[in-house]
C-alpha cells in the first residue's frame, strides 16, 4: 500500500482548483449562464468533502463502536432521504419504509461482507466499514428510489387492472404481485446491465482509487469483484423491502387499494 | 312513478331474508357529502335499479358494496354497515366474499393475452382453486349471444378469429363489456353489481346481453343441491343512463338524488 503513492498538499490542491477557471471561462465566453452555479458547486464540494474527511478522521480516532455505527446510520438516513426526494408520489410512511429498507439491507450483507468475507475484527472498523458503506448505500439508494417510483406509478397508472382483479376476489397480493414483479425488475436493471460491462466500459472508482494508492490492477479488480456483488445484493434487497413496505402501506388487510393514501409532489 | 320511490321503499316486504344490506351508508369526498344514511336491503331475486344525476355517486355505492373502497370512520363508528347473507363485511374474507357480490367495472380491464386466457387467468386466484375453467359454459354463453366462439364456428369461410381467440385488448368498448360479463358469470356469483353493463352495445346486442341476463337469474345455480330452495336466488343492482333498460330490467328503483341525502 505505501508504495509509490503522493500525498496531495494543500499547494497541490489549490493548482487542481485552478481547473474549474476552465469551465468558468467557457461559460462566460459562451454565455451558457452557469458561472454563478459552477463556483458555488465548487465551493460546496469542497467544502463537503474536507467536511468529511475531517469528520472520517475523527471517527477513526476515536475507534469507538458507538459513534462509528452512529455516523453508519446518520449516512442511511441521509441516503433514505434522498431516495424518497427522487420519487414524484408519497405516502405518510414512506420515509420510515425507505429508512428501514436501506438500513437493513445494508446492515444485513455489510455485516456478512465485512465479518464473514474480510473477517475484519471487530467487524466495524472504520477503515473498511466507511468506503464499502458509502459504495453501498448510493447504489440502494438508486435501487430503492426507482423501485418506489415505479410501484407507486404503475399503482396508479394500472388501477383498474389492479381493482378488476380484486373485484374478481383476487387477494391484495395477487392483484399487486405483476406490479411488484415489475418494479422489482425496473430497480434491478441499472445494476445488472453495470455488471454486465464491467471493466470493459467502465473501471470502477474504487478500483482505481486503490491502483492510485499503489496496489497492483490484479489485488484491485479482487476487491472489486467482492465490491460489486455486495452493491448488487444490497440494492436488490433494500428494492423488495421497500417494495413490499409500500404494498402494506397502500393495501389493507380488508384487500382495499388505498390510492388515496398517495400525494404527488409537485 | 318509476323515480318516485324513496329510501324507505326500498326496503321490500317481502319475507326472504335479506342477502345484502346497506345500513347508514354514507360516502365523504373532499370534505362533501355525496350520500349519506342510505339504507336498503336486496333479497334473492331482486333486480334493482340505481338512478341518480351525474355525480350522485352511484358508481362509489357500486364499488363500496364491492368492498373495493373503505367505509370511512368517523366519530361515532364507521359510517354504515353492509351485512352479506346476514354476516357483516368485517366478518367476511373479502376475496370470497368479492367472487359472490361481483362488480362489473364500467370499463373492464383486461390482461394482454386472448379472451379465453383472460378467463381461464381467473381460476388461478386463491379463492377459485377448487373450480375449473368450464369452456362448456362460456360456449354456451356465446351462443345465447350469436358469437361465434372460434374460427371454426363462421359458416361460408370466412377466415376470422372467434371471440374466444381474439386479444382481449383488441376487443371494441361493446366486446369488452360482454367479455367482462362472461368473466364474472363463470364464477356463479350471488349478487351482481352492473355499472352501465351495456354502454358501448348497439341496440340488437344490448337485446341479447339482457336476455341472457334474465336467463341467468332464473337458472338454479349448480352448486345450488338443496332442491327444496328452488326459488330465484340471483339478484342484481343495475346503474344505467338508460330509463327503458332500467324498466326492461328492474323491478325496483333506488334513487340517489338530493331528497336522500340529509
Amino acid at each position: 500500500m505505501e508504495t509509490n503513492y503522493i500525498f496531495l498538499s494543500s499547494g497541490q490542491l489549490i493548482m487542481a482548483s485552478v481547473l474549474i477557471t476552465v469551465n468558468i471561462g467557457l461559460s462566460l465566453i459562451l454565455k451558457l449562464g452557469l458561472v454563478k452555479q459552477w463556483s458555488i458547486a465548487s465551493l460546496r464540494m469542497v467544502g463537503q468533502l474536507l467536511m468529511v474527511g475531517f469528520l472520517l478522521d475523527w471517527v477513526f480516532a476515536l475507534n469507538n463502536p458507538f459513534w462509528i455505527l452512529g455516523v453508519a446510520v446518520f449516512m442511511a438516513t441521509v441516503a433514505s432521504i434522498t431516495a424518497v426526494g427522487r420519487t414524484g408520489k408519497r405516502f405518510a410512511a414512506i420515509y420510515l419504509n425507505s429508512f428501514i429498507s436501506i438500513l437493513g439491507a445494508a446492515f444485513f450483507v455489510m455485516f456478512f461482507a465485512l465479518s464473514g468475507i474480510l473477517q475484519i475484527d471487530p467487524w466495524y472498523s472504520p477503515q473498511y466499514l466507511f468506503p464499502l458503506l458509502g459504495m453501498v448505500l448510493g447504489n440502494t439508494l438508486n435501487g430503492i428510489s426507482l423501485a418506489l417510483e415505479r410501484f407507486m406509478e404503475s399503482l396508479s397508472v394500472r388501477r383498474k387492472e389492479v381493482e378488476m382483479l380484486l373485484s374478481l376476489g383476487a387477494t391484495s397480493w395477487e392483484a399487486a404481485h405483476e406490479l411488484i414483479r415489475d418494479a422489482l425488475r425496473t430497480s434491478m436493471i441499472p445494476t445488472l446491465n453495470s455488471m454486465m460491462v464491467m471493466g470493459i466500459v467502465s473501471l470502477p472508482g474504487m478500483m482505481t482509487g486503490q491502483i492510485l494508492a499503489g496496489v497492483s490492477p490484479g489485488e484491485a479488480v479482487r476487491y472489486q469483484i467482492m465490491m460489486i456483488f455486495v452493491i448488487a445484493s444490497t440494492a436488490a434487497l433494500g428494492a423488495t423491502m421497500v417494495v413490499v413496505l409500500a404494498f402494506r402501506a397502500l393495501f389493507n388487510s380488508r384487500h382495499q387499494l388505498l390510492l388515496e393514501r398517495l400525494r404527488s409532489v409537485t | 312513478m318509476l323515480h318516485s320511490t324513496d329510501k324507505s321503499s326500498g326496503r321490500t316486504s317481502q319475507k326472504s331474508a335479506p342477502l345484502l344490506s346497506a345500513e347508514n351508508l354514507s360516502r365523504q369526498v373532499s370534505a362533501n357529502w355525496i350520500w349519506s344514511n342510505i339504507s336498503f336491503d336486496l333479497v334473492p331475486g331482486d333486480r334493482l335499479a340505481l338512478t341518480g344525476a351525474s355525480g350522485s355517486g352511484k358508481s362509489l355505492l357500486l364499488r363500496t358494496l364491492a368492498g373495493l373502497d373503505v367505509i370511512a370512520t368517523g366519530p361515532s363508528g364507521e359510517y354504515g354497515s353492509i351485512s352479506f347473507e346476514g354476516k357483516s363485511l368485517h366478518e367476511w374474507e373479502m376475496p370470497q366474499y368479492r367472487s359472490k357480490v361481483c362488480y362489473i367495472q364500467q370499463q373492464p380491464a383486461f390482461f394482454d393475452e386472448t379472451v379465453e386466457a383472460n378467463f381461464k387467468r381467473v381460476f388461478r386466484l386463491k379463492t377459485h382453486q377448487n373450480s375449473r375453467y368450464d369452456r362448456g359454459k362460456i360456449l354456451k354463453w356465446l351462443n345465447r349471444l350469436s358469437l361465434p366462439a372460434t374460427a371454426s364456428d363462421f359458416s361460408g369461410g370466412v377466415n376470422a378469429a372467434g371471440f374466444l381467440e381474439r386479444p382481449a385488448k383488441e376487443l371494441s368498448g361493446g366486446e369488452t363489456q360482454i367479455a367482462a360479463l362472461l368473466r364474472v358469470l363463470q364464477l356463479e356469483p350471488q349478487i351482481l353489481l352492473l355499472d352501465e353493463p351495456t354502454s358501448s352495445l348497439d341496440v340488437e346486442m344490448t337485446k341479447l346481453f339482457e336476455k341472457l341476463l334474465e336467463k341467468w337469474q332464473t337458472e338454479i345455480p349448480e352448486n345450488q343441491n338443496n332442491s327444496s330452495n328452488s326459488t330465484v336466488q340471483r339478484a342484481w343492482i343495475w346503474v344505467s343512463h338508460n330509463p327503458d333498460q332500467l324498466r326492461r330490467m328492474c323491478r325496483k328503483t333506488f334513487c340517489l338524488d338530493s331528497d336522500n341525502g340529509n
